[in-house]
């Protein structure tokens, strides 16, 4: 629907708008669906009007699906402005070294993992890189495996998708897929 | 190789690894001529550099080294020095941890693809860092996070964690205000048992007795000791009196007094 050049929103789009305006966290679809007594896929259709509505008439916020859900996050080019305003910036931020990173993406890759796994691929010792995960929340302990010294294994968490802004664990590309893509494999003989 | 020509990027390499796969993608150095030399001097300006290598860092890059360099030193020695390396008498050295090239170049095809996607999450977690979402104050409180954990059901390495912060909690709280609590109100948020029915009727007895004396009484003048069970077995009782019509109960302003009046002085006489 136009009105005086602007499109405006469904009644749908608009209250998913006014949920995700108050959710502390993202929020999935089906949470949606319910809570509006409508069907999973108008919740879907409408997801994308606001998002779709939101890029287009350039406001500052933008809707983002992040660890299976949506949130409503600030544009990315504001982010030197929100840095000047109060310690909003400060507080959300995360501090992973490379070697963290490293070990996160190795997690990801191979889940769930043993930290003796991990530290194969790498070659370096990395108890205190995966005690770092643990305690920021971007990796959980899932169980132990069954051999010799029944070992943790672990898996990385939605605090993990959040940081990386993945919506899955399947948004990743494939180990094969990154070979494809032009690593120098033939020069590692 | 000339040492000139090799002019490495130092930029936060995280491991022995890492360098050596630099090395390679960027064709400073050919993975089946690895020059040890010159690995030890790049890692070493590497290091100095950094300035805060851990000794464990340093110790894992040179074991590496060192079993390159015997591994050279074995290929330079007649094919059955192996065995007889291993004869040395005296020598109770053992030579199966050494890493082989053909080892070394397993483990840096294994590990290449890792150093690609982590470059693409640190490039993502750039981008996501600059967008920012809502803020919220729970509690106004720095430890925050402690006291909102996140768990993932089947998680017991937290849930144990999450139990024995609770526990530790409850503790404290118990310490503190131990002189005004009943036992079963030590749980905060925990529902306590229902209050069984003997314990109503005693309660409704003993009002009863009260209102024998005093036909008008206040709900505070019932509860003499500062207890959630006690307040609501009394509350039980007074609603079930109301239920009967043995009492009437009125509240003449809010948050005020509450008062409770005798119905009919047969009905609380029998």
């Amino acid at each position: 629907m136009a009105k005086s050049g602007l499109t405006l929103l469904s009644a749908t789009a608009s209250r998913i708008e006014a949920i995700l305006f108050v959710a502390s966290t993202q929020v999935a679809e089906r949470e949606l669906s319910l809570t509006l007594a409508v069907p999973l896929r108008e919740v879907s259709l409408a997801l994308l009007e606001l998002q779709g509505h939101l890029a287009k008439h350039a406001h500052g916020i933008e809707l983002q699906n992040v660890a299976g859900g949506w949130q409503l996050v600030t544009q990315p080019h504001y982010a030197e402005i929100i840095s000047l305003f109060r310690d909003v910036s400060e507080r959300q931020r995360v501090k992973l070294s490379k070697a963290s990173v490293e070990t996160l993406a190795i997690i990801a890759y191979n889940q769930p993992v043993t930290r003796s796994e991990v530290e194969e691929i790498r070659s370096v010792r990395s108890e205190s890189v995966i005690d770092t995960l643990l305690t920021h929340g971007l990796i959980r302990i899932a169980g132990r495996k069954k051999s010799a010294g029944s070992p943790l294994l672990y898996r990385t968490t939605d605090r993990f998708l959040e940081v990386f802004g993945l919506g899955s664990i399947s948004e990743l590309p494939s180990l094969e897929e990154i070979n494809v893509a032009g690593v120098p494999s033939g020069d590692m003989k | 190789m000339n040492r000139n020509a090799l002019e490495v990027s130092i930029d936060g390499f995280t491991g022995p690894l890492d360098l050596l796969c630099h090395l390679v993608e960027s064709r400073q150095m050919q993975a089946s001529k690895i020059k040890i030399a010159e690995l030890v001097r790049i890692y070493g300006a590497y290091l100095s550099k950094t300035r805060n290598a851990s000794a464990e860092v340093i110790s894992e890059f040179f074991f590496m080294a060192a079993s390159l360099l015997l591994q050279k030193v074995l290929s330079l020695l007649p094919s059955n020095a192996d065995n007889e390396l291993d004869g040395l008498e005296g020598s109770d050295e053992s030579y199966d941890d050494v890493i082989s090239e053909e080892e070394l170049y397993a483990r840096m095809s294994r590990f290449s693809p890792y150093r690609t996607i982590t470059n693409l999450l640190l490039e993502r977690k750039e981008r996501q860092s600059r967008r920012f979402k809502r803020i919220y104050f729970e509690t106004g409180d720095e430890n925050d996070e402690k006291k909102n954990p996140v768990y993932e059901l089947g998680d017991l390495y937290y849930l144990s964690k999450i139990w024995w912060g609770l526990l530790e909690d409850n503790n404290k709280k118990k310490e503190t205000k131990n002189e005004f609590l009943d036992e079963d109100e030590y749980w905060d948020g925990v529902p306590g048992s229902l209050p069984d029915e003997d314990r109503i009727q005693t309660r409704i007895d003993e009002i009863a007795e009260k209102l024998k004396k005093s036909p008008s009484l206040v709900l505070s003048s019932l509860i003499s000791v500062r207890s959630v069970s006690a307040l609501v077995v009394t509350l039980l009782a007074l609603l079930e009196m109301c239920r009967m019509k043995i009492i009437s109960v009125f509240q003449e302003e809010l948050f005020g007094e509450v008062r409770i009046n005798a119905a009919f002085s047969d009905s609380v006489a029998n």
